[in-house]
């Protein structure tokens, strides 16, 4: 039997390979590659719904953008500037959250498969209408945070209606969003060897030592990961800042994120120009933030060969 | 090394605007398929023949007017075996960024129920929609129902991108249990000055969590100041040849309005409501807003909400002693305009004709769109005597002298410039001058962003 199973397989030459990857090429080609040289086609013109034709401004559209004194300009910057504060926000935030959680998860308790599930729930949710509405609920003038803090007399706060605080819930929702960097960082964490902390143990490492000394030096690569993919995510943040507040990106502009900056300009007053040059912005912004975290990374992430 | 820098360079490229194009694609709009497909006899009778072709007509509203729209299509199809007509509908919130989205892709509906400014934002050169005069058109759809200033408010570079449904404004509406328990008639409430005097006297009988005015939001905070500044110099906001009407100081004087509102206990800071200021909003509802200012279409649903409607009254435009104009701004409502891409012109104008015009569709659609404006139209409408508040909020401000509101007012970036200094007051991010000041330098160069040389 074993035998004419091992007949029937059959061995893939790196043709065969291609083959199969075809579809994932047309996909990237028709889907991810064209629009993004598309994008930076439309960045270069002055193009708009019902103009005859689109006019070459060249960079003219950047130079609007990032040095303008037009609306366009003075929002992009605005923009740009709450869109660092947020990811310097919720990166560090759920990387936190999502490692502390899974550590404590990595332990033998009762019952654990149920809290595994129990915080991983709300990244199945995602960023819906009906999360925005809990999100109110939670963190409106009436909502449950500020009738938690009333039964200590302290009076409510206008979490979501202040330019101060409203960035914070958006960060929030998306910290609460915790479960899939979570589910990396504890599969990382039962990689790491058990004898390394036995051998700990018999030295006299104490448990908090065992985890900055053996577990995070472990799972630096891991690390570099979430850190990669939360700051793409945070940068890209679309649904929180476009559902929870009042108005898309308010109160003022406290949560207009790049997104909300580019989705205001190509969809509700149709000028793709000005929204195809931002959208090439934030990927520069996103590829050198990358970079230099890739660059550094030779100094803290640490590889097993 | 170097090749294995510029192969690892490529491969983070390539990972990252992978992960850079994720996007998200939700969708609220209802499509639904084939209502009534003609049977394959009635499109074989000569005698039933008349009219053939499928369009889609597209429009946003509530659920009354959903269904409304639908029963007038189903009528039409029974009496044009040879038409079927696939109805779009959804919500107005996004419904902007889906017509967008179909402009951009040329996948509009036939039929489109289309906001004011949407003709000069899309269509600035009149190419964008179908011409109605085109005689595809006009054989099925009698303009002469229409006035030529009626006709003209929808024309782009002078070409018909749309007809007119009615004629809206806001109106403010005032409820008598909030003002009369702190001894006030809303009947007696006709100055800004008088609304002022109000809101002092309803938070000092009701307390400061209780205000004259909801918070308005940031479009209506803006018709407060356009009609204001209006009755004080009698000028526009915007003139015709779209130059801002208005020197920096009365741009500050209009401006002081929501400052003074504030101050009196007319409308709350921004911080007070975390909710958006619709007719679902709880403080509404609960009695914390003794009124609101909004497009009158709206009337039913506002006060649809309340324990007992029979509180609010529709009252005119807040004035002051020596106003040079009513303030009232009025605008079409909305237009219907036909795609420039559609197959079947000709259904479509029929269609037009037979929703605006018939008897039964306006039987049907009531106020749903609020009062017609052709002449069809509202002589069907008025034959049916029915008592409604929206009808006597456009007579308001239809027998009042109005302005037509600048459509420039509308466009969103020119919005922006001018609303978030409204709302930068009203949540004290912004002095009342430092507001007019960034408008007066702002302002025109949004405007002129739109126009053509």
């Amino acid at each position: 039997m074993c035998d004419q199973m091992k007949k029937k397989k059959v061995r893939l030459s790196s043709s065969d390979a291609y083959l199969y990857l075809i579809p994932f090429i047309i996909g990237i080609l028709v889907f991810r590659l064209m629009p993004f040289i598309e994008a930076f086609r439309i960045s270069l013109f002055q193009e708009r719904i019902g103009w005859p034709e689109p006019v070459f401004v060249g960079f003219g559209n950047f130079e609007e953008i990032l040095f303008g004194e037009s609306m366009n300009g003075v929002l992009f910057r605005d923009s740009l500037a709450v869109t660092f504060r947020y990811v310097f926000l919720t990166v560090p935030l759920v990387l936190v959250v999502a490692l502390f959680i899974a550590f404590i998860l990595n332990f033998k308790l009762k019952g654990i498969g149920f809290f595994r599930t129990a915080f991983y729930i709300p990244s199945i949710l995602g960023g819906s209408v009906s999360i925005a509405i809990l999100w109110r609920a939670v963190w409106g003038n009436q909502g449950l945070v500020n009738a938690f803090l009333g039964v200590f007399g302290i009076d409510p706060v206008g979490w979501m209606v202040q330019g101060g605080t409203a960035l914070i819930v958006i960060s929030l929702l998306r910290a609460w969003q915790f479960g899939s960097v979570m589910l990396i960082f504890l599969s990382a964490l039962q990689n790491v060897p058990l004898t390394l902390y036995e051998a700990a143990s018999i030295d006299g490492a104490k448990k908090w030592r065992q985890f900055f000394t053996i577990t995070i030096p472990i799972i630096t690569p891991t690390i570099l990961f979430n850190i990669i993919q939360l700051m793409v995510a945070a940068f890209q943040e679309f649904n929180g800042p476009f559902l929870v507040p009042t108005t898309p990106g308010g109160p003022g502009t406290s949560t207009l994120l790049l997104n909300i900056f580019i989705y205001q300009r190509a969809f509700e007053q149709g000028n793709f120009g000005i929204a195809a040059a931002a959208s090439w912005v934030m990927f520069v912004l996103i590829m050198i933030a990358t970079l230099m975290i890739f660059k550094f990374s030779n100094k803290w992430v640490f590889y097993n060969d | 090394m170097q090749k294995k820098n510029v192969l690892g360079f490529a491969l983070l490229t390539g990972i990252l605007f992978i992960l850079a194009a994720c996007g998200n694609g939700d969708s609220d709009v209802t499509v639904e398929p084939d209502p009534t497909a003609p049977t394959d006899a009635a499109i074989e009778d000569p005698n039933l023949m008349g009219l053939q072709g499928t369009i889609r007509v597209s429009w946003w509203g509530n659920e009354g007017r959903h269904d409304a729209t639908k029963a007038v299509i189903d009528l039409f199809i029974e009496e044009n075996p040879g038409v079927t007509i696939l109805p779009e509908y959804g919500v107005f919130e996004g419904w902007q960024d889906r017509i967008t989205a179909d402009l951009l892709a040329n996948s509009t509906s036939d039929v489109i129920q289309l906001n004011f400014n949407w003709l000069t934002l899309f269509s600035p050169f009149g190419t964008t929609f179908m011409d109605l005069e085109d005689p595809r058109i006009t054989a099925y759809l009698d303009l002469s129902n229409w006035t030529a200033d009626e006709l003209n408010m929808t024309r782009t570079n002078g070409i018909l991108q749309g007809v007119p449904v009615g004629m809206t404004a806001r109106v403010p509406f005032l409820r008598t249990d909030i003002y009369e328990a702190a001894g006030l008639d809303v009947h007696e409430i006709h100055t800004w000055e008088e609304l002022m005097a109000a809101g002092n006297a309803i938070q000092a009988y009701h307390g400061n969590d209780v205000f004259a005015l909801s918070p308005l939001g940031r479009q209506s905070l803006a018709y407060m100041v356009y009609s204001y500044l209006e009755q004080l110099t009698g000028r526009p906001f915007i003139d015709d040849d779209f130059e801002l009407n208005h020197t920096l100081e009365e741009l500050t004087q209009g401006f002081q309005l929501i400052q003074d509102f504030l101050d009196n206990g007319v409308i709350p800071d921004l911080q007070f409501d975390s909710d958006p200021i619709n007719a679902q909003n709880p403080l509404w509802i609960s009695g914390a807003y003794g009124g609101v200012s909004e497009w009158d279409s709206s009337i039913n649903a506002w006060i649809g909400n309340l324990e007992s409607p029979d509180v609010v009254r529709i009252r005119p435009h807040f004035t002051m002693d020596g106003a040079l104009n009513s303030g009232w701004l009025s605008r079409p409502s909305m237009v219907w305009g036909i795609a420039q891409h559609t197959e079947y012109p000709e259904v479509a104008a029929a269609f037009l004709e037979f929703m605006l015009t018939d008897q039964r569709a306006v039987e049907i659609l009531q106020t749903d769109r609020g009062v017609p404006m052709n002449t069809a139209g509202r002589a069907h409408f008025d034959a049916l005597n029915l008592d409604n508040l929206v009808i006597d909020a456009v007579a308001l401000h239809q027998n009042a002298e109005t302005v037509t509101f600048h459509p420039m007012l509308e466009f969103p970036n020119v919005r922006e410039v001018i609303e978030s200094r409204l709302e930068a007051i009203q949540s004290g991010e912004s002095t009342v001058s430092e507001a007019a000041q960034f408008v007066y330098n702002n302002l025109q160069a949004e405007i002129n962003q739109h126009l053509v040389d």
